[in-house]
């Protein structure tokens, strides 16, 4: 059983960078890249004026694509990936990507752990209350589950704005200047719409564990309220809430880029749009990047769960 | 269909959406645009405001830079945003069934294949996907590539990128639904693959195709609204002609295939976000009513019986009596 759940991980591990690869330079499938960017640089450095004569179509350069799907695995795994071209010029890769990088993914998480903790509370105060009394929660949460995450982005960096015109006083850092980096609000924000999705699966997986036979029985023993709530239910929800944690930290992901294109955060998702469109391994090393430890993440967590909730059937 | 209009959700969100669309094809076919003013004159003819005007009566969403309404200018882009997010979700879903009907027909093994390879979808957002494949054929490499390539092709990303995800979830569906027992009846009495696929398993689809298609219109909105932050906008960005804009200070419209679509008037207004933000909060609020309305029919249809996963049982069986105060009568 445990050595099938490990090669299971394996192939899944194998196929999906499999994937990256194939996605990663699938520009070079459908452009000319190679001699679009000698065009680029030669405008960039101001030899080339005039380009109305120039015309291209999409292609299929399967050969292409192949010797640069070879290519950037050979720059990943011989550790040669530390240039990228941008403005013009060529630039050291590293420290920058990995700082954006760093800094990006500290955000993600620590807004993660807070949607987390915030959803689980939010979920417990709603079951708390009588079921006719939960129709406000969750109007309250369609409603809100609905606007997309740019909207709620730009609507909170607009009420502080408008909060420092009115009384002068600056709740958050609201863009990252010189020496002073936007911290709390950042992470608030993108906690924001993840903990919203995790209280509205949290609490459709609690009401379907409410109606269970364990639960009536458990009521019928005399065990109050709260305790088979938190105790006996909360854990019987914690698998649907990882099968759902995946869908929910890509959105995440999602919410991220939109954070620091609007906040003007230097941060990781920003480095692979702005450079990966010319610099197409950037886009590979930055998947992977987010693939290595999140499948580690997801597959030590499965695999604890599954042990621990004995699904996998043993004994 | 009676009981589907039943469904308060499912008719104001349509009527929503139907409304605007009907009201921007209106408003282009019949209505002149009123001639922008830069500036608003008072009752003695003095100067009392210089455009961009913040909202107020006569711009209830505020006005561009030129002075045009905002809302008008909205009521206009809606047929092209709306009208493409239709198309494109129309497009993912056709190639999605079609792929989800061959993916079921395809042995297991390969199956899993195809299904290990697109889990990579789950590690980066559609929008990277997206910006990294259009960005170099409407902005980076623009020079090179006609309009017409410039419209379509990024249309043809939009539709493939989800295309892998949806068809895997369609042949799951049909899995399920192959599963039923009156599958391996049509089979025992000889219905070939595409005749059981037709007659048996399409009814028990075919909502769930509906329900992922208003979905997905949600979700191309959301990607268009992404990608004009991104400063992509579908239809025809010219990157070029953006440059000289700044430069000269010209009006940017006119060289725009698509004028007023929402997407676009986020990625033209960005920059004023912080000092003019009804600009940018105008077409965001309209994506996100949009949006709204959209999970709206899906929640409807979702909660009509119809297009319930588990069917509820006749109440009719056991008959019901309603015990009210007028039920008792009062006796001395």
């Amino acid at each position: 059983m445990v050595r099938s759940f490990f090669t299971r991980t394996a192939i899944q591990f194998l196929l999906t960078s499999i994937g990256i690869f194939l996605i990663g330079s699938l520009p070079y499938l459908l452009f000319n890249m190679e001699s679009q960017l000698e065009v680029l640089k030669m405008i960039e450095r101001k030899e080339l004026n005039n380009t109305l004569f120039l015309s291209d179509n999409i292609v299929m350069n399967v050969g292409a694509y192949v010797t640069n799907i070879i290519d950037t695995i050979a720059v990943i795994f011989s550790g040669n990936a530390d240039q990228y071209y941008a403005r013009g010029g060529v630039w050291p890769l590293f420290p920058e990507f990995w700082e954006a990088y760093l800094q990006s993914m500290q955000y993600l998480i620590a807004s993660l752990f807070i949607a987390l903790v915030a959803a689980i509370l939010l979920t417990i105060l709603t079951m708390l209350l009588p079921t006719h009394r939960r129709r406000l929660p969750k109007a309250f949460l369609f409603v809100m589950e609905s606007l997309p995450d740019i909207f709620i982005i730009l609507i909170t960096q607009i009420t502080i704005i408008w909060i420092y015109k009115k009384t002068e006083i600056l709740l958050f850092n609201i863009t990252s200047g010189f020496g002073e980096q936007a911290i709390l609000l950042p992470i608030l924000v993108l906690s924001f719409l993840p903990a919203l999705y995790i209280y509205k699966y949290l609490l459709l997986s609690f009401e379907d564990e409410e109606k269970l036979l364990y639960v009536e029985l458990a009521r019928g023993k005399g065990l109050n309220r709260s305790r088979i709530l938190l105790i006996h239910i909360f854990r019987n929800s914690i698998f649907t809430l990882f099968n759902h944690f995946k869908g929910i930290f890509l959105f995440a992901l999602a919410n991220l880029l939109m954070l620091e294109v609007i906040f003007e955060i230097k941060g990781f998702m920003t480095f692979i749009f702005q450079n990966g469109v010319l610099n197409n391994e950037i886009v590979t090393m930055g998947l992977f990047m987010v693939f290595l430890p999140s499948f580690l993440f997801f597959t030590v967590t499965q695999w604890f769960l599954e042990k621990s909730f004995n699904v996998m059937g043993d004994p | 269909m009676k009981k589907l209009i039943k469904q308060p959700m499912v008719t104001g969100g349509t009527l929503f959406i139907v409304l605007l669309l009907v009201g921007s094809f209106l408003y282009s076919a019949l209505v002149e645009p009123p001639k922008p003013e830069k500036m608003l004159y008072d009752s003695n003819g003095d100067i009392i405001a210089l455009a961009p005007f913040p909202p107020s009566a006569q711009f209830p969403l505020g006005s561009d830079i030129d002075g045009n309404n905002f809302m008008l200018k909205l009521l206009e882009g809606a047929k092209f945003t709306i009208g493409l997010s239709i198309l494109v979700a129309l497009g993912r879903i056709v190639l999605s069934a079609i792929g989800g009907y061959l993916l079921f027909l395809l042995p297991g093994s390969f199956r899993k294949f195809l299904a290990g390879l697109a889990d990579t979808f789950h590690y980066a957002p559609v929008t990277i996907f997206t910006y990294v494949l259009i960005a170099p054929v409407v902005m980076t490499f623009s020079w090179s590539y006609s309009t017409p390539t410039k419209i379509i092709f990024p249309m043809l990303v939009l539709v493939l990128i989800s295309v892998p995800v949806l068809s895997l979830y369609v042949q799951k569906e049909l899995d399920l639904i192959a599963q039923k027992e009156f599958i391996d009846s049509a089979k025992v009495m000889g219905g070939s693959h595409f005749h059981i696929f037709k007659a048996h398993m399409a009814p028990f689809l075919n909502p769930k195709l509906l329900i992922i298609f208003i979905q997905q219109v949600g979700q191309v909105l959301i990607i268009f609204a992404h990608l004009g932050l991104l400063k992509v906008f579908i239809g025809g960005t010219d990157v070029r002609v953006l440059e000289y804009d700044f430069e000269t200070g010209d009006a940017t419209t006119a060289s725009f295939s698509m004028s007023n679509e929402w997407a676009g008037l986020i990625a033209q207004n960005f920059q004023y976000v912080n000092s003019f933000p009804w600009m940018i909060l105008a077409p965001v609020t309209a994506f996100a009513l949009t949006i709204l309305a959209i999970n709206g029919i899906v929640y409807g249809l979702k909660a009509s019986p119809t297009y319930r996963r588990k069917k509820k049982k006749a109440k009719a069986s056991s008959p019901s009596y309603t015990v009210s105060a007028e039920s008792f009568e009062l006796r001395n």
